[in-house]
Formats: structure tokens, C-alpha cells, sequence
């Protein structure tokens, strides 16, 4: 069954929030049970950053026996290594999905770690943008959706240099078409590359198929400097740059496929980021709206 | 494949900006060089060589996570300074690494042994033994039927007697301030290493994957590394048992038996086990 027709079957989740081991457990993190009962129209999932040697926190298993919608984030795979794919990881990946029961896997298509997976390897940089380093993380995604029965949605990753021959969208529609998937499209990354890259914000979606992109993240950044060079740091916070709107409200009319928005804004408190939930509602209202 | 080769070298730059210099100067010196495209050598040195220093904690981190595999070994050799050790990301123990794509830690653990006075190596080593099994995972992989091989998260290292008692004492008050924090200042005793290898430690990760150690008897760890990386025939492993000294094949089957009881062995015998 090609995705086109796999897709009928993925549930519409509407806007939620993202998270990772311990990360409501700051000082001044957001308080995800307040907020799904205060705003439950922005906390309709949990997106659970999953690496394995950490497993679930606290929060994560209170969300799931409160019945708590998910979806699967990966955190430590690096997809177009084959080695990565060892049994034992893999079984831990079942088990938590049985656990998580979520709606589908996602994650930054991108590089987890150095070399084997282990302790001190990890890191995250976005891959080689190159017509070679297509088919490897097709047959990754394939590979991951065949063992663990989900749907892989492959993520566009931050970074502070990307190199390759292909613009990042360009080798992500291949590597989507390639693996017949669909995309998480994180707009906040996306600002990033087009800011390092000096081309405007939505350079390249006319070209994409956005009628792929299942998944929406938006994220607050700041922008830094080393030795007087200016770029941007993809932080999480509620500020979100107005390049990322701009992507957002392009691509929102456009996503005629789109199930899901996370507002990466979980080490925040909740007053922060309401209107940053508000704004997503409203520019998204059309494919959520009658969400309840 | 290219975009690999180029992949690697962007990460060795990322952690050794030094080697964007050798890639401007003498390409033709650096290792994977012969991989890269001219194109892709262009695209690398064409960007901007401050958007490789955005992360300035970078090395840091990955550092203290290694240097929490190896606390006893870097608290003694760094004597309070362990951000010496930032040089391993510029040695060619971790290019190399990064290039064949190989374990970090273990590029590591040859560094430090390499840094270090020659007496530290049996320490060294013991705490690379541990971290490989601290983070060993059961081994899913069928056993072939007939076939037996080490039980999971096991590891065996010859060591100086006593070392592994030893370990656990200077371990300990660490430990309690916090490993990192420990390593701050230098250790209030000194390590005192020597001897020969004479001794061999099992070290053992427990259902409550706290980890376990001890030193083991010469026969029981030569049954053992038999098996440390392969599975081995029931036959050839009992005439092995006789070899190291079992009187008779019964006896053997029963030393088979019973390390299998204990969890270092796990054995196939055919019946599905």
C-alpha cells in the first residue's frame, strides 16, 4: 500500500507538545497537566523524545496511564547507518512503542552519534545534502517503519552547517519520495537553513510536496554570535522568529495532509507560551478547528 | 560513498578546527582525504571557518562523558586537571576513529593509555572492561543449536592481583562527590600501581544492572574467554573443560552445567533452550 493510501489511516492529533527525558522538570518548566486542563485544545498529544538508554521519564509514563495521546520521537538512530539497526535496539524501540502506543515514529533525519551508539557519541548534525545520501536514508526509514509496523516520518534537523549540493528541501522531497513516506516539517529549522544559507524563508516550498508533510513543529530560537558571525540557535523557547511564522503560514493552507503541530516550548512555564499556541490555532484553524 | 567521507570530515573539523588549515595547505596529507571529491574539499572550505566553532562546549561534553567511563584512571593521570585531555579530540586516535567510524570510548581508552605512564595500563583497561559491560545489552542473536557462549554482560580482564578490590576502594569517594566534581582536585593518595597481570576479573552486570566484580580462578576465566567472543560447539567446549584439567567427560558436563546455573554461560543443547 503506497503512503498515499497508508495516510487515510494516520489520525488527525492537532497541536501538542513536544518533550524528552526530564524535561518537565525544571524550575520553570512547562507543566504539562496544568496545561491540558487549562488549554486542552494545545496539549491534544505528547511528542516523547525517546532515546533508549534513558527511557521513559516520570511524565511521560503519567501521560500514557492518563490515556494521553503520542507520537514517537527518536533521538538516538542515525538511519543511514544499516549497523544501527541491531536487534537489541530494535527491541527496545518495540517495547517502548508498545508502551507509547503512538501514532506514528518521527524524528531529525540527521546524525544521533559518532560511530557505534554509545555513551559520549552523542550529538546531533543534519545530514550531507547530497544525491548519494539519498537512497541510504530512504532504505533507513523503510527499514524502521518494516521492523517496528510504524509510519517513520524523517525530520529536516538544525544545524550550523550544511553541506551537500542539493538545497535541504530538495534532497528531503527525494528521500520522502524515495522512501514513500511523509514529512515532519520543522519550520523553525527550516528558518535557520534558509537564514545560514542567505535565501528567504520559504525558498524551495513551491517545489516541495507539501502534501506530504504530516507533522509541523515550531520552536522559539535566539540568534548568537562567534567572532562577530551571527546564526541561530534553535532554543525552544516561546520566541518564536518570524522567519518560522512566515514558513508556518505558508505552508499551513498548503498541508493538505498535515495531522499534527507540536510548539516545542516544554521547558517553559505555561503563561510564556500561550500566545505562541494561540497564533499556531489560528493560522492552522482550518485543518484543526474541529478538533475538540 | 561520498557524502560519508565528507560527513566525517566535516565532524573532525567540527571537534579539530586545526585540520582546516592541513585540508588548505596539504590536502594530499590528511587521512580520508582520498575519499573526498574536489568539489566536495570546495564546499568544506568554502564555509565560513567561524560556523565551525557555533558549539564552543562541544569537545566538553563529549569529554565528560568519557571521562565518567574512566574516573579512577583520569582522577590519578590528571591529578586534578582532566581538561588536558581535551588534546584526545586533535590526536589521531579519535581522527582515526571518526574516520573508520569505530567506538569513541575505545579511541579514547587507547589514548589514555598511550598518555599515560605505562603502570596505569591494567587500570585502564579494567575500566574499559567495565564500561563495556555497564552498557552491554542482552544479546538477541539465536544461539545455534549444540553451541554456547558467554552470558550477557560479562566481561573478563587480566589485571594485577588485588587491582580489582583496590578499584572499588578508590572508586568509592568519588562516587559520593560526584564523579566530575571529584575530578576537580587531585586524588589524596597516591595509585601505587604495580605488578604484573597475573590475576583475571570477571566483571558482571546483575538483574539490577548494578555491576559486579571480582577476581576469578586462571581455569575458570581460560573456559571463559574461550567462549568471550563466539559461540563454541558443546563438544569442543567439554574437551576444552577436560583440557584445563576435568577428570573425565561427566565432570566436564557437570562444570558446564553448573556454570550455566551461575549465568555465565548460556547454552543451546538443541532443545530450544
Amino acid at each position: 500500500m503506497s503512503f498515499s493510501q497508508r495516510v487515510q489511516n494516520l489520525p488527525h492529533l492537532g497541536i501538542g507538545v513536544s518533550t524528552e527525558y526530564g524535561a518537565f522538570r525544571g524550575s520553570e518548566s512547562l507543566d504539562i497537566m496544568a496545561l491540558r486542563q487549562a488549554h486542552p485544545q494545545f496539549a491534544r498529544f505528547l511528542e516523547v523524545g525517546v532515546e533508549l538508554e534513558k527511557g521513559l521519564d516520570e511524565d511521560t509514563q503519567a501521560w500514557i496511564e492518563g490515556g494521553g495521546a503520542t507520537t514517537f520521537h527518536f533521538l538516538d538512530v542515525n538511519l543511514d547507518d544499516p549497523e544501527d539497526f541491531d536487534e537489541s535496539w530494535l527491541q527496545g524501540i518495540r517495547e517502548t512503542a508498545k508502551t507509547l502506543k503512538p501514532a506514528w515514529m518521527c524524528g531529525d533525519a540527521g546524525l544521533w552519534h559518532l560511530g557505534p551508539r554509545e555513551r559520549g557519541s552523542m550529538l546531533l548534525l543534519p545530514p550531507i545534502c547530497a544525491p548519494d545520501a539519498v537512497s541510504p536514508m530512504a532504505e533507513g526509514i523503510q527499514r524502521l517503519r518494516e521492523e517496528v509496523g510504524l509510519e517513520v516520518l524523517p525530520e529536516n534537523p538544525p544545524g550550523s552547517i550544511f553541506l551537500g549540493s542539493l538545497h535541504l528541501l530538495d534532497f528531503f522531497a527525494r528521500v520522502i519520495d524515495e522512501a514513500d513516506t511523509g514529512f515532519l516539517l520543522d519550520c523553525a529549522h527550516l528558518a535557520i537553513y534558509q537564514k545560514l544559507k542567505g535565501l528567504a524563508p520559504t525558498t524551495g516550498l513551491d517545489q516541495f510536496p507539501l502534501d506530504k508533510v504530516i507533522e509541523i513543529h515550531v520552536a522559539g530560537a535566539h540568534i548568537q554570535s562567534v567572532d562577530g558571525l551571527s546564526f541561530v540557535e534553535d532554543n525552544h523557547t516561546p520566541n518564536v522568529l518570524p522567519e518560522t511564522w512566515e514558513i508556518l503560514e505558508y505552508v499551513a493552507p498548503r498541508a493538505t495532509e498535515l495531522r499534527a503541530t507540536v510548539f516545542e516550548c516544554e521547558r517553559n512555564p505555561m503563561e510564556t507560551t500561550l500566545s505562541g499556541f494561540q497564533r499556531i490555532q489560528k493560522t492552522l484553524s482550518t485543518h484543526f478547528g474541529g478538533i475538540k | 560513498m561520498s557524502a560519508q567521507a565528507l560527513q566525517r570530515m566535516l565532524i573532525r573539523v567540527m571537534f579539530d578546527p586545526s585540520l582546516l588549515e592541513a585540508l588548505r595547505s596539504e590536502p594530499e596529507q590528511v587521512m580520508g582525504m582520498e575519499s573526498l571529491s574536489t568539489h566536495e574539499l570546495t564546499d568544506l572550505l568554502s564555509q565560513d571557518p567561524r560556523a565551525f566553532r557555533t558549539d564552543s562546549h562541544r569537545s566538553s561534553r563529549h569529554l565528560q562523558a568519557l571521562l565518567e567511563e574512566y574516573p579512577v584512571s583520569v582522577h590519578h593521570f590528571t591529578q586534578g586537571n582532566p581538561g588536558r585531555l581535551l588534546s584526545f579530540f586533535s590526536s589521531a586516535r579519535f581522527h582515526d576513529a571518526i574516520q573508520q567510524w569505530t567506538s569513541i570510548r575505545k579511541a579514547f581508552e587507547r589514548y589514555l593509555v598511550e598518555q599515560a605512564p605505562p603502570e596505569f595500563e591494567p587500570l585502564i583497561s579494567l575500566e574499559g572492561a567495565i564500561a563495556t559491560s555497564r552498557h552491554s545489552s542482552q544479546n538477541e542473536d539465536p544461539l545455534s543449536p549444540g553451541h554456547w557462549r558467554l552470558g550477557p554482560s560479562k566481561g573478563l580482564v587480566q589485571t594485577p592481583s588485588g587491582l580489582c578490590a583496590k578499584y572499588s576502594e578508590l572508586l568509592l569517594p568519588m562516587k559520593e562527590t560526584h564523579i566530575l566534581e571529584a575530578l576537580k582536585s587531585p586524588p589524596g593518595s597516591a595509585l601505587n600501581l604495580s605488578g604484573k597481570k597475573d590475576s583475571w576479573a570477571l566483571i558482571e552486570k546483575n538483574e539490577a544492572g548494578e555491576l559486579e566484580m571480582g577476581e576469578i580462578p586462571e581455569s575458570l576465566a581460560q573456559i571463559l574467554l574461550e567462549i568471550e567472543h563466539k559461540e563454541v560447539p558443546h563438544r569442543e567446549l567439554v574437551d576444552i573443560i577436560i583440557s584445563l584439567g576435568a577428570d573425565h567427560r561427566e565432570e566436564a558436563e557437570e562444570v558446564l552445567q553448573s556454570l550455566r546455573g551461575e549465568g555465565l554461560l548460556v547454552g543451546n543443547d538443541g532443545l530450544g533452550i
